[in-house]
């Protein structure tokens, strides 16, 4: 009994024990979830107290915000009504929405008759519709890009008298729904200003150059000798009235062709102009006056042909000017190189002198308007100061441009840029019986050299660019391909398929830097440029080219 | 001797003109101040050449240009123009017409008769 009470006592001792540790990790766990509770309580606290801040300085700066938006309504409000330009908000179909007081007075219409219509209303012609439709839709597809874009139309008032505009349409920016902001300026004033000096710069000039033929012509007879010899001091004072006529003829002749570009009424011819010729035209032509400095000039680079598209008088105008500049600033005995250069689709002309660089302070203003490095220079060299500033915009309207760089060693090299025709242009307009054979490499060296190799057995379309490549394969026919596999940018067999698609019998030679093997499956034939030479890749090409005649 | 026509309104460039010309000993020179005295003089004289200058009062170089070559009696003398109003660079752009050539004004009187001569071929 005392053993089952032991026994009892003892299981109690340990169920007690149990209990007070079940009880005290229970305490131990409650302890930690109020803990937990009431660390989660007060970060809930903290949580909305901070929400309430949050809240709080946000209404704050929403009320601010608003406030600020409404000034700023106010102010653009004031803006549009106040505006000189007449100003309309647009749906996006261009109907007016909001028109300011300018528009009325502009056009003469009252607001009740111009809201709702469409903005086409308030223009001249039927043609002006489509234009407005249209450039609304490229403004509406440019996004904000196409803000402020400007073009001119001539405007309609109510009593049908119309006068020249310029519009500026934005997109608006922040609103559901798309609207265009136009900006309408009558711009008649400005026209007519502008037309009165172009006519007025071409008759003063007209007028100035009919008493100039007498003055050079009665000075240029006399200094010639055509009426008898002169003595020592008149032939000298008559040279010296001689020289400054024909300064002032030049000067003239600047003053026209700036009012011509700025006017854009310069006309420019669009043929293919050959640089090497123009270098050789232009030395030619400025022979006479660079033996009186005692100048040699130089052609270098100009055996290749380079062409250009544009207008040959007015190129030779600009290299004229920087050959005859790099004279005029040479040393006696000194030689000025002009040197023919093409990098990729760039053709460049570089006109080196040795002469004494240009000063620092003038370089800021060297491409200005009657810019000369300085007066007494300019005296004894006949310029007129306009050359430099012609020379750039003619260049700028060939897409190129005119610049300098200090020549290393001393003097000056000054540049003409141009857009080179791409070969594709130049080649396939020769007509020929020759087999045309289309040849893709990124070295041009190489084009070239090939070229030759075929010289009278196939005619070769050399083209170094894969675009140029590719648009010639979709559009021309030809008999085989050269083609370079390792080339710069690309892969030159991923031209393969554009040709298998055309012409899947064309036969195709590989040329290649590197031994592959996969090559020979795609190619007709694979060359390695270390081991053939181009004997080997005319008559290589010329068998296929046979025996694809036989098959056929 | 090479019949040569000037036509123009400036006296004193008539003059220069004809002196510059005649420094070819080839070349006899007759000048016209008008249209009218022009074709007058072209009728009776036959010039191998007329040099008209393009701005002139009342009738123009072009339009003194197409009365010749409605003319049988003057549509096959060659025209030069000479004008102040085309700039040295556009003259290509201003041989309108069936002109055989065109020369800026102001010219060179040393080189006039040399490049009236090439024009004659």
């Amino acid at each position: 009994m005392d053993a089952i009470r032991r026994d009892l006592a003892a299981l109690d001792a340990i169920e007690r024990a149990r209990l007070a540790e079940i009880t005290a990790r229970t305490e131990g766990i409650r302890g930690n979830v109020e803990f937990l509770v009431s660390m989660l309580i007060a970060g809930l606290a903290l949580l909305l107290a901070g929400v309430a801040i949050v809240v709080g300085r946000t209404t704050r700066q929403r009320q601010e915000a608003l406030a600020r938006a409404e000034e700023l309504n106010a102010r653009q409000q004031a803006l549009f009504d106040g505006a000189v330009d007449g100003m309309l908000l647009l749906d996006e179909a261009g109907h007016i929405c909001k028109l300011n007081p300018s528009i009325v007075r502009m056009f003469g219409y009252d607001e009740d008759e111009l809201l709702t219509r469409h903005n086409t209303f308030l223009m001249a012609e039927p043609s002006d519709l489509e234009v407005s439709r249209d450039w609304l839709s490229r403004v509406g597809a440019a996004g904000l890009q196409g803000a402020g874009r400007r073009h001119e139309f001539t405007g309609r008032r109510k009593d049908g008298s119309t006068f020249d505009t310029e519009v500026a349409v934005s997109r608006v920016a922040d609103e559901r729904e798309r609207r265009y902001v136009a900006a309408i300026r009558d711009i008649s004033d400005y026209k007519r200003a502008e037309a009165m000096k172009s006519e007025f710069v071409s008759t003063v000039s007209h007028e100035l150059r009919t008493p100039l033929t007498s003055i050079g012509g009665s000075l240029g007879l006399l200094a010639g000798g055509a009426v008898g010899e002169l003595n020592e001091k008149a032939a000298r004072l008559i040279d010296i009235a001689h020289k400054n006529c024909e300064r002032l003829v030049r000067l003239i002749n600047d003053i026209l062709d700036i009012e011509k570009i700025s006017s854009g009424k310069m006309h420019f011819a669009q043929d293919e102009v050959a640089l090497e010729e123009l270098i050789r035209r232009t030395i030619a032509a400025n022979a006479v006056f660079a033996a009186a400095q005692g100048v040699s000039l130089v052609a270098k680079g100009t055996a290749r042909r380079v062409e250009v598209l544009g207008d040959a008088d007015r190129l030779e105008q600009v290299l004229t000017n920087l050959v005859s500049n790099a004279i005029k600033h040479s040393r006696h005995d000194g030689t000025v190189e002009v040197v023919l250069k093409q990098s990729g689709s760039l053709a460049k002309i570089e006109v080196r002198d040795r002469g004494e660089g240009i000063p620092q302070e003038f370089r800021q203003r060297i491409f200005g308007k009657f810019a000369m490095a300085d007066g007494s220079d300019n005296r004894t060299r006949g310029g007129t100061g306009l050359g430099l500033s012609i020379a750039r915009e003619i260049a700028q309207h060939h897409g190129g441009t005119v610049s300098y760089d200090d020549r290393p060693g001393g003097g000056t090299v000054f540049w003409l840029e141009l857009p080179a025709i791409s070969e594709l242009v130049q080649r396939s307009n020769a007509a020929t019986d020759l087999p045309r054979i289309l040849h893709v490499d990124d070295d041009r060296d190489c084009l070239s050299v090939m070229a030759s190799a075929f010289e009278d057995r196939a005619a070769i379309v050399s083209l170094s660019a894969m675009e140029d490549a590719r648009s010639v394969i979709e559009q021309e026919h030809f008999a085989g391909a050269i083609i370079d596999v390792g080339m710069r940018d690309e892969d030159g067999t991923s031209l393969l398929p554009a040709i298998r698609r055309r012409n899947p019998g064309l036969p195709v030679l590989l040329f290649s830097a590197r031994d592959e093997k996969h090559l020979s499956a795609a190619a007709d034939a694979v060359l390695i440029k270390s081991r053939s030479d181009l004997d080997e890749v005319v008559e290589t090409m010329m068998g296929l080219l046979a025996d694809r005649g036989a098959q056929a | 001797m090479t019949r040569i026509l000037y036509v123009d309104d400036e006296p004193d460039i008539r003059e220069i003109a004809e002196m510059a010309l005649a420094l070819d000993p080839d070349f006899e020179v007759r000048t016209a101040e008008s249209a009218k005295e022009a074709l007058a003089i072209a009728a009776q004289w036959q010039p191998e050449i007329a040099l008209l200058d393009v701005m002139m009062p009342e009738i123009d170089g072009p339009s003194l240009l197409r009365m010749m070559r409605e003319r049988p009696d003057l549509a096959e003398i060659p025209v030069a123009f000479v004008t102040a109003r085309a700039q040295p660079s556009e003259l290509q752009n201003f041989a309108t017409l069936d002109a055989v050539g065109v020369i800026a004004k102001p010219f060179d009187p040393m080189t006039l008769a040399s490049r009236v001569r090439a024009l004659l071929g």
